[in-house]
């Protein structure tokens, strides 16, 4: 009997080293196996957000041009030109009949994003913090996300991509530039929102709102202030209030996709 | 055999000048191509993806067929389904071609898909449902259904007999072994009917459902797209076995035909009545605008094709001439509609004020469509001449004992196996147990499926082949 009891202790034992061994060893591969893009985030959650005041805004395309130069995109080449396959991560939507000009016009950061549900090996996906990004080791080039955005605001490269001279050293060190055959999109200057938010953690403080409205080039370059970035989460932000004003109107509201780029104009 | 030598020289030559298309746009990237940015006044998608469309809709509609008058057990209706296999396998063959032409990384494509496909992109059911599983199944069902023809053709003095007793994995020709292989033809197709039911429904959704887009436009093209792929799969089956096409199949592409032209008619109409600017902008296109002329001829040629259909239907005397012309008009208006369906709304029904844009293929998208096809035509030629051949009877050497118990086993195991896989797979693929914006826990996810589907469907390889005596 006392036998009995020891061999089925032993058992026991066994059976409990077993799946303690199986269960660390699933645990450590799901960890290893689930690569994070993104760092889950501490402490609150933030969703970032742009406001774009169309009453401030000059169409002097700044933005155009800053969002070109942060983030490496090529110029237009004759061409590209003559086939008019540009890429402009900050776009002017042309006038619609009846509105007298032109909408400056980066990716729209959808709270329910299109392009995210389309993508058949997550490349594109939407972050913690509500930025649409985009992983161009991953992209496929199928070009179905570029179909699903009711924005048209995805860029395919058609070709390898070309600066002046061939020169690589104009590039921003910060931003990878994309190869042939994907496609690629605005990230809301991911990279300065992570030095931000790296630099307040090193520094122990609270990440203002102040140093936060100006973050991505097109805000910064925009000679009106007329782009204002934020953390549409945080009611005492100015992107948050702006948000909340009275001439606050989104685009394709019918789309369903709850656009977290906001326009700012007297007439809706 | 002059000619059927020509024939396929031709079908050679086209697949050359195809490869070299195919090669210039690998060496100088899809700038080769008249695709461009949607909003810039292009198209993203093309010729590729309508090819892919018609491919892939016309497959699965005649596979579809198949198991159709298997599963109602239509005998008059065997030779038709003996060659929808093979129409079948092609056309899935071809569709695929047409995919990875278009893909800007295919070789990527190959190794993210199986690893990191996402089953919330519809993409991931065409890649699995439609060219993996519906086409390893068809290809099981084509082998398997063609060992009686295989075994008589080793048993008969002719060519390569070692190759036929090879294909023929033992057929015995016993009255059990003909029991089994009807009864894996029935299953089967009642096994792989919703899987291609599936694929074809998801493909409509491809072409048809768009963010942005009223609802009601969405399911309607999906539904076109249904039924007029079924058109052109039945078309192209009635010519396929031209001879032994029967009055039903003629009956069946004029039904198809007619609801399709309502289908398009109706949709149009709903278009210019609708508040949508950009739907009306769309419609207006269509009508008067810049795709007018392949519009109406689309509308033309169904038409017509619907009218000689219903001419032969009522006539009940089917000439071989006048199929090969319904096949040719339903192909050409049915590839019109895939194409309007994807460029023209691309072009000139979105949503933001964007200019219209216009989309003209260059030679190397041309060519490269034109190689597939011949691809795909010498690959149903092949397929047909090999497997499709049962004139010649098998004589069994002698009847052999039953041993059920081995077979059963295996098959269930498979069957069970190959379900729980698929089941593991999707969830796996899914990111069941991750937050949405990581990676699956498990990387491989679509693999499993796949591997599971595949399995599944190799329980009929197992309930057929595993020997009838136990040693």
């Amino acid at each position: 009997m006392k036998r009995d009891d020891e061999a089925s202790d032993s058992r026991r034992t066994l059976l409990a080293g077993l799946a303690a061994s199986a269960a660390s060893a699933i645990v450590g591969c799901s960890r290893a196996a689930a690569r994070s893009p993104e760092p889950a985030p501490r402490g609150p959650r933030r969703k970032w957000g742009l406001v774009i005041d169309l009453d401030r805004c000059s169409r002097c395309a700044g933005c155009v041009v800053a969002c070109q130069q942060e983030n490496n995109v090529p110029p237009l080449g004759p061409e590209a030109a003559a086939r008019t396959r540009p890429i402009h991560w900050m776009d002017f939507l042309p006038p619609a009949p009846g509105n007298s000009a032109a909408t400056p016009i980066p990716c729209m950061h959808c709270e329910d994003p299109p392009c995210v549900k389309v993508c058949p090996v997550g490349a594109t996906y939407q972050s913690p913090e509500g930025i649409t990004a985009q992983i161009w080791e991953r992209c496929i080039g199928c070009r179905y996300c570029m179909v699903a955005c009711p924005y048209a605001r995805r860029y395919f490269n058609w070709s390898e991509p070309r600066w002046p001279g061939d020169d690589p050293s104009s590039l921003n060190p910060d931003v990878v530039p994309r190869p042939r055959g994907v496609v690629e999109k605005c990230t809301l200057c991911h990279h300065r929102i992570r030095a931000a938010v790296e630099r307040a953690r090193v520094d122990e403080e609270a990440l203002n709102d102040e140093a936060l409205r100006w973050l991505p080039a097109c805000a910064q370059s925009c000679p009106t202030r007329a782009i204002t970035f934020g953390d549409l989460a945080d009611p005492e932000s100015e992107v948050a209030r702006l948000a909340a004003s009275p001439r606050a109107t989104r685009l394709l509201p019918q789309a369903g996709t709850r656009p977290k780029v906001i326009y700012l104009r007297e007439t809706k | 055999m002059k000619r059927a030598r020509a024939v396929i020289v031709f079908l050679l030559a086209l697949v050359a000048v195809g490869s070299y298309a195919l090669a210039q746009q690998c060496i100088q990237g899809d700038a080769v191509t008249d695709l461009n940015t949607i909003g810039a006044g292009g198209a993203v998608w093309g010729l590729y993806v309508a090819g892919d469309g018609f491919f892939a809709s016309a497959a699965l509609a005649s596979l579809v067929v198949a198991c159709v008058i298997r599963v109602l057990r239509l005998r008059e209706m065997e030779p038709v389904a003996w060659i929808a296999l093979p129409l079948g396998i092609a056309g899935l063959l071809a569709s695929l071609g047409c995919v990875l032409a278009d893909l800007g990384r295919p070789m990527p494509a190959m190794v993210n898909l199986p690893l990191v496909g996402r089953p919330r992109s519809p993409f991931f059911g065409t890649f699995t449902l439609v060219a993996g599983a519906s086409l390893f199944a068809g290809a099981i069902h084509l082998a398997l259904a063609s060992r009686p023809g295989w075994a008589a053709r080793a048993q008969a003095a002719g060519r390569w007999p070692w190759l036929w007793r090879t294909l023929a994995c033992g057929w015995p020709g016993t009255a059990s072994a003909e029991r089994r292989r009807e009864r894996v033809d029935f299953w089967l197709s009642l096994a792989v009917l919703p899987v291609l039911l599936g694929g074809l429904v998801i493909l409509g959704a491809v072409f048809g459902v768009r963010a942005g887009r009223p609802a009601w436009q969405g399911h309607f093209e999906v539904v076109t797209f249904v039924v007029s792929g079924g058109a052109a799969g039945c078309s192209l089956l009635a010519l396929a076995a031209h001879a032994r096409a029967s009055v039903f199949m003629a009956r069946m592409v004029a039904v198809l035909t007619g609801l399709t032209v309502l289908l398009v008619v109706s949709a149009e109409i709903l278009a210019l009545r609708t508040p949508y600017p950009s739907v009306q902008r769309y419609a207006h296109a269509l009508l008067q605008g810049p795709w007018s002329g392949l519009f109406w001829t689309e509308l033309v040629l169904l038409f017509l094709a619907g009218a000689i259909a219903l001419a032969m239907s009522w006539r009940k005397t089917i000439s071989p001439v006048w199929t090969a012309t319904i096949a040719a008009l339903l192909c050409a208006a049915v590839s019109f509609q895939r194409f309007l369906l994807l460029v023209a709304w691309q072009t000139h029904g979105l949503g933001l004020p964007w200019p219209a844009g216009a989309y003209h293929p260059t030679w190397i998208e041309w060519a490269v469509l034109t190689g597939v096809t011949a691809a795909a035509v010498l690959a149903f030629l092949l397929l047909s001449k090999t497997c499709a051949a049962q004139t010649m009877r098998f004589e069994p050497a002698a009847p052999a004992a039953t041993g059920r118990r081995l077979r059963s086993l295996v098959t269930a195991a498979c069957l069970v196996l190959g379900l729980a896989l698929a089941g593991v797979g999707l969830a796996l693929s899914a990111g069941f147990a991750s937050a949405p914006f990581l990676d699956p826990i498990f990387p491989g996810g679509p693999l499993v499926f796949l591997a599971g589907l595949f399995m599944t469907a190799s329980s009929a390889i197992a309930y057929e082949l595993i020997p009838e005596r136990l040693r």
